[in-house]
C-alpha cells in the first residue's frame, strides 16, 4: 500500500494526514497512519526543557530523561530497553531548552507494547526511583558531557555561550548538558518532584505512526493512558526580552589547533514575524557553496575554512548564530568584519531574485525530503503541536518561508548589526594551557 | 490477573471497545504486559537490473510516492587507489571534480546545482568512490547533466586544487583535535601495516598533499572514472525507460577502462595483540578502540558473525553498553560493528571512558569479546539481534536516500540486486551455536590491534599494569616521508 504522504503537484500542497484528539485527563493524541512498510513510530513529547529547571540544578532535564530509562515496579531495572529490544524495537530520547521528546521506533507487531511501556513509565517511573540509579545516569551523564562537550574541539565554547548571551536568572542562561556541579547536588527527591510535576498527560502529546489501524489502536491508548491523572502544571516563566550581554565579546582558549569565533544575536522566537526570514538569511549567507559568506569567505577569499549562518529558534525566544574559522591567511577580528560588512549590504541591497529563488528552491526540496522518513513526520506533527498546538500547520509552515520577500531578508539583517551581537573568540592553547 | 482483552496482539485485529473500557477502569490498566504478537510479512524491496550500451550496471527501484529521486554513482576502487607517496590523492581530486567540470567553473557548477535545489557531491572511501545527487524528480536531468560532467568532463585546474587542498588540510588539521577521529586513523595505519591500500586515511596527510599537480589529479581521476568501474543506482518517482534513456545519453562515453584491482587482505597481527598508545594531553576521556579480524561480505559465516556482534556492541542493551555505560557509568556508550568488506573484514569494538578508568574499561572490553568465546551465546540474544538487524534492514528501506544507500553496500560488496532478502533470511536460519562458532576464533586477542588515545601523563601507568605486554607510544600521524 502505498504511502499516506500527500503531494499535489500543480498546488504544491503538502501534507501529513493525522487524526488529533485529547484524553479526558488532557493527553493530546495524533495518529498519523502509513501502511507502506511494517513499522510504527511512538514518540511522545513532554513540554519540560532545561529553561524549566530550578536555580543549582542546570542539567536536570536532560538527567532526568537517562532517568526514565531506568526502570518500573512493572518493568524493572533495564527492563525497558530489554524488552522493546527483544522484539525489534528501539528508543532514544533528547533534550533541548523548550522540551524533551522520547520516540520508540519497532515492527508494527510490537506497538501495543510500546503503548504500555510509555504509559507504565508516565505512571510509575518515580515511585521506583532509587539512589544507585540516580548515581549510575548520573555518571553516564557527566561522561556525555566530557565526550560531547570538554573533548569535543570547541565544546566548551558552546557550553558557555548561554550565560554570556542570557542576563542571570534568564530560562535560558545555562546550557543543556549542565555542570558536573549542579549534576552532583541532583537527589532523588529532586527527581520524584520533577516528575509529579512535569511528567503528567496534561503536558505532553502522543503520536502514533506508521503500519496500525486508528480504530483498533484507539481503544488501547485509552486504556493505557486514559486513567493517569492530571495535575494542574506550575506558572512558566515570563522573561523579558533577552539584550546584550554586558561584556559582549569574550575570549577563550580550546585544545584546537584551528581559531573558532562565534557571532551571537537575540531574534524573534520560534514561528514568531521575523523568524521565516532570518531562516532565509541564514540559507543566503552559508547554505551551499554559491551562498554569500561561503562563495566570499571560503571558495574565492581563501580567508575561512568553513562559514555558517543558522536561527535557532525556541520558543521564548531566538538566537542568529554565525560561525567561522581561519585559514591561516586571515585574523577572527577579519572575518567578523567581513561578516558584518556582508549583513549591512544585505539590509541595504537584499537578495537577488536568483538568489530568492534558489533559497525557496533547497527549502521546498528539504521540506519533502524531511518527510521521508515515518520517524521524521512523528516528529515534525509533535513539534507543530507543542509550538503551536496544531499537528497539521505543515503547509503553513512551508507557506511562510514560500511568502519572505526581500524586504523581509533585508529587514532581518538589519537587526544583525556588530553593536547587538555577541561575539566568542576561541584560539589554540599554548602548551601546557587549559 | 490483569484484563484479559489486554493480553491480546494487534494483529489479533480490533479490540472490543467496551472491554477495553472496562478494562481502563479496573485497579490497574497497566497490571499485565501486552502479549507480542507474531511479526508482520516483510520482504526487502529488489530493484531492477538494468544496463547501459556500455555494460554499465544499472539498478532501478521505483518510489514514485513522493516527487524525489536519488541517483548514486560507485566507481569501485577509492583511496585504495592513492599513490604511496601521495595519501590523499584521492579523495583530493574527487573534491577538485565537483569544483568545476564541463562548461561551468566552480562557482557557476555550484551556483547552477543550487539554484535547482540539485543535492551533488562525491564521498570517497577506501573501495570507492560515490557520485551522489538527490533532488526533486523533475530536476533529474539537471542532477545527471552535473554527475555526468564531474565524472566525464573535470576541469582539474591549479586554482581549484590549491584551494581544495587548503580546506583538506584544514580538515585533517582539525581532526587531528578530535579522538574519535584519530582513532580510526591510527588502527587503520597500524592494522592493515604500512604499504596496505586501507593503511592511510581517506583525507590524506600534510605531507602526502604537498607537492600535488593537475596531471597527478587527472592520472587520478582518469583511471577511476570508467566503465568498467561504474555501477548505477537509482531510487525515486522515475520510470526504467525514461531513467535509461536519460543514462545512456549522458554516460555511454564512459572510457572502458579497467576493472579495480583486488585489495589484499592485510597481513594481519599474528603475535599481538599489538598494543599502542596515542598521546592526548588535557583530555577527560580516553578513546578505547579494538580491531579484530572479521568476516568478508561472502563468507558464509558472516550472518553468524554479524550478529554475534550485534549482541556484544550493536545494540544499547549489548553486552558491551551494558556493562560499560549501564553497570559501570564510566561511559556515554561503548559499541562493536562488523565490518564486512568484498574479500575481507573487520570487527571494530570502540568507547570514551572516564579517564581514570580507561584501565578498566580497557580490561571490560576485552573480557567481553574474549569471554563470549567461552561463554558463548543464548537463544535469547540470538532473538534479540535477528529482530534488531530486521528492523534495521526495515529502516534502511525507509525513504529514497536511504535506500539507495543500502543498495551502494551492496553494490560495494559485490552482491546481486536480491541480497537484501537472502541477507534477511540467512540471519533468521541462524542459530545460537553458530553464533559462537563463528566468533570464537575472532575472539584470540593475539590477532587484535588495541589502541588506547588519551593524556599518557595520567593513564599510562594503570593502563600498562592492567593489560600487561608491549605498549607503543606513537603520534597521531605518520612521520613525514623523506623526499
Amino acid at each position: 500500500m502505498a504511502s499516506l504522504l500527500l503531494w499535489t503537484m500543480s498546488a504544491h500542497a503538502i501534507d501529513i494526514p493525522h487524526q488529533k484528539y485529547t484524553l479526558d485527563n488532557g493527553l493530546t493524541v495524533i495518529l498519523h497512519e502509513d501502511h507502506d512498510l511494517p513499522q510504527v513510530v511512538v514518540n511522545l513529547w513532554y513540554d519540560v526543557g532545561s529553561k524549566d529547571e530550578v536555580p543549582g540544578r542546570s542539567g536536570f532535564a536532560h538527567l532526568f530523561e537517562h532517568l526514565m530509562f531506568m526502570g518500573t515496579t512493572r518493568l524493572p531495572d533495564a527492563g525497558f530497553d530489554e524488552l522493546m529490544e527483544g522484539h525489534g524495537g528501539w528508543n532514544n530520547a533528547w533534550t533541548a531548552e523548550d522540551a524533551t521528546d522520547y520516540y520508540d521506533v519497532g515492527p508494527s507487531h510490537l506497538l501495543e507494547t510500546l503503548l504500555w511501556m510509555e504509559a507504565d513509565r508516565m505512571d510509575g517511573l518515580a515511585s521506583a526511583m532509587t539512589q544507585e540509579k540516580l548515581d549510575k545516569q548520573r555518571d553516564v551523564v557527566r561522561n556525555e558531557r566530557r565526550q560531547t562537550t570538554e573533548d569535543t574541539p570547541y565544546g566548551m565554547a558552546w557550553a558557555a555561550l548561554p550565560q554570556i548571551c542570557f542576563p542571570d536568572g534568564h530560562p535560558y542562561a545555562h546550557p543543556v548538558i549542565g555542570s558536573h556541579e549542579d549534576l552532583v547536588a541532583a537527589t532523588v527527591e529532586d527527581v520524584v518532584g520533577f516528575f509529579s510535576t512535569w511528567y503528567v498527560p496534561n503536558n505532553a502529546s502522543l503520536v502514533v505512526a506508521g503500519d496500525f489501524d486508528p480504530e483498533a489502536i484507539k481503544p488501547i491508548i485509552e486504556a493505557y493512558f486514559g486513567h493517569l491523572p492530571a495535575r494542574p502544571l506550575p506558572p512558566r516563566a515570563q522573561p523579558q526580552a533577552p539584550t546584550l550581554p554586558a561584556q559582549p565579546l569574550t575570549e577563550m582558549t580550546d585544545r584546537v589547533q584551528v581559531p573558532l569565533t562565534m557571532i551571537a544575536w537575540h531574534s524573534p522566537a520560534a514561528y514568531e514575524d521575523g523568524d521565516a526570514a532570518l531562516d532565509v538569511l541564514a540559507a543566503l549567507l552559508s547554505d551551499g557553496r554559491s551562498s554569500r559568506l561561503v562563495d566570499a569567505l571560503v571558495q574565492r577569499g581563501g580567508l575561512a575554512l568553513e562559514a555558517s549562518a543558522s536561527q535557532y529558534s525556541q520558543k521564548l525566544s531566538s538566537q542568529f548564530f554565525v560561525e567561522l574559522k581561519p585559514t591561516p591567511a586571515a585574523t577572527l577580528e577579519q572575518l567578523e568584519a567581513l561578516v558584518f560588512a556582508e549583513l549591512q549590504a544585505i539590509a541595504a541591497e537584499g537578495p537577488t531574485d536568483a538568489e530568492l529563488e534558489r533559497i525557496r528552491n533547497q527549502l521546498e526540496v528539504s521540506f519533502l525530503q524531511g518527510l521521508e522518513s515515518l520517524q521524521g513526520r512523528a516528529s515534525r506533527l509533535n513539534r507543530y503541536q507543542a509550538m503551536l498546538g496544531d499537528p497539521g500547520y505543515l503547509d503553513r509552515d512551508l507557506a511562510r518561508y514560500r511568502a519572505v520577500t526581500a524586504a523581509d531578508v533585508q529587514a532581518a539583517a538589519a537587526t544583525l548589526t556588530a553593536d547587538r551581537a555577541a561575539i566568542v573568540r576561541v584560539r589554540p592553547a599554548e602548551e601546557g594551557e587549559e | 490477573m490483569g484484563p484479559l482483552m489486554l493480553v491480546l496482539g494487534l494483529a489479533c485485529g480490533p479490540r472490543d471497545p467496551q472491554a477495553l473500557k472496562e478494562a481502563s477502569t479496573m485497579a490497574d490498566p497497566l497490571a499485565t504486559r501486552p502479549t507480542v504478537a507474531a511479526p508482520a510479512a516483510f520482504e526487502p524491496p529488489v530493484p531492477a537490473a538494468l544496463a547501459l550500451s556500455n555494460g554499465v550496471a544499472v539498478w532501478l527501484l521505483e518510489k514514485p510516492e513522493l516527487p524525489l529521486v536519488s541517483v548514486r554513482i560507485i566507481f569501485q576502487g577509492g583511496s585504495a587507489s592513492d599513490p604511496a607517496a601521495h595519501p590523499g590523492l584521492a579523495t583530493l581530486t574527487d573534491e577538485v571534480m565537483m569544483h568545476g567540470a564541463g562548461e561551468r567553473d566552480a562557482a557557476a557548477y555550484a551556483a547552477f546545482a543550487e539554484q535547482q535545489a540539485v543535492d551533488v557531491g562525491i564521498l570517497t572511501g577506501a573501495s570507492s568512490s560515490v557520485l551522489y545527487a538527490d533532488s526533486h524528480a523533475d530536476k533529474l536531468d539537471t542532477a545527471l547533466d552535473l554527475l555526468a560532467d564531474a565524472a566525464l568532463r573535470p576541469r582539474l585546474t591549479q586554482d581549484d586544487l590549491d584551494r581544495v587542498r587548503d580546506l583538506q588540510l584544514g580538515d585533517i588539521r582539525q581532526d587531528l583535535d578530535d579522538p574519535r577521529a584519530v582513532a580510526p586513523w591510527v588502527t587503520a595505519r597500524l592494522y592493515y601495516g604500512e604499504g596496505h591500500p586501507y593503511a592511510h586515511p581517506d583525507v590524506g596527510t600534510p605531507d602526502g598533499l604537498a607537492g600535488l599537480t593537475p596531471a597527478d589529479l587527472s592520472a587520478s581521476w582518469s583511471g577511476r572514472f570508467s566503465a568498467a568501474r561504474a555501477h548505477i543506482v537509482v531510487v525515486g518517482a522515475v520510470e526504467a525507460d525514461t531513467l535509461i534513456a536519460a543514462l545512456e545519453a549522458r554516460f555511454a562515453a564512459l572510457p572502458a577502462g579497467t576493472a579495480a584491482p583486488e585489495i589484499p587482505p592485510p597481513a594481519g597481527i599474528s603475535d599481538g595483540p599489538r598494543l599502542v598508545l596515542v598521546d592526548n594531553p588535557g583530555a577527560t576521556q580516553s578513546a578505547l578502540r579494538v580491531v579484530m579480524p572479521g568476516w568478508s561480505a561472502h563468507d558464509p559465516d558472516l550472518a553468524a558473525g554479524d550478529l554475534a556482534t550485534t549482541v556484544l556492541g550493536g545494540t544499547f542493551t549489548s553486552r558491551l553498553n551494558r556493562l560499560m555505560r549501564e553497570e559501570k557509568g564510566y561511559t556515554y556508550g561503548a559499541r562493536a560493528s562488523a565490518n564486512p568488506g568484498r574479500s575481507f573484514g573487520t570487527v571494530v569494538a570502540s568507547s570514551s571512558v572516564e579517564k581514570d578508568s580507561t584501565a578498566e574499561g580497557l580490561t571490560d572490553m576485552l573480557s567481553t569479546l574474549e569471554a563470549a568465546a567461552e561463554s558463548g551465546f543464548t537463544d535469547e540474544e540470538l532473538v534479540k539481534a535477528q529482530s534488531a538487524n530486521r528492523t534495521a534492514l526495515i529502516s534502511a528501506v525507509g525513504g529514497r536516500a536511504r535506500t539507495a544507500g543500502a543498495l551502494v553496500r551492496l553494490v560495494r560488496q559485490g552482491h546481486s540486486t536480491d541480497r537484501l532478502i537472502t541477507e534477511l533470511a540467512a540471519e533468521q536460519a541462524v542459530t545460537a551455536g553458530q553464533l559462537r562458532g563463528a566468533w570464537a576464533p575472532r575472539a584470540d586477542l593475539s590477532h587484535a590491534l588495541i589502541l588506547v588515545v588519551g593524556d599518557l601523563s595520567e593513564i599510562r601507568a594503570s593502563v600498562e599494569q592492567a593489560v600487561p605486554g608491549d605498549w607503543e607510544v606513537v603520534d597521531k600521524m605518520p612521520p613525514p616521508r623523506a623526499q
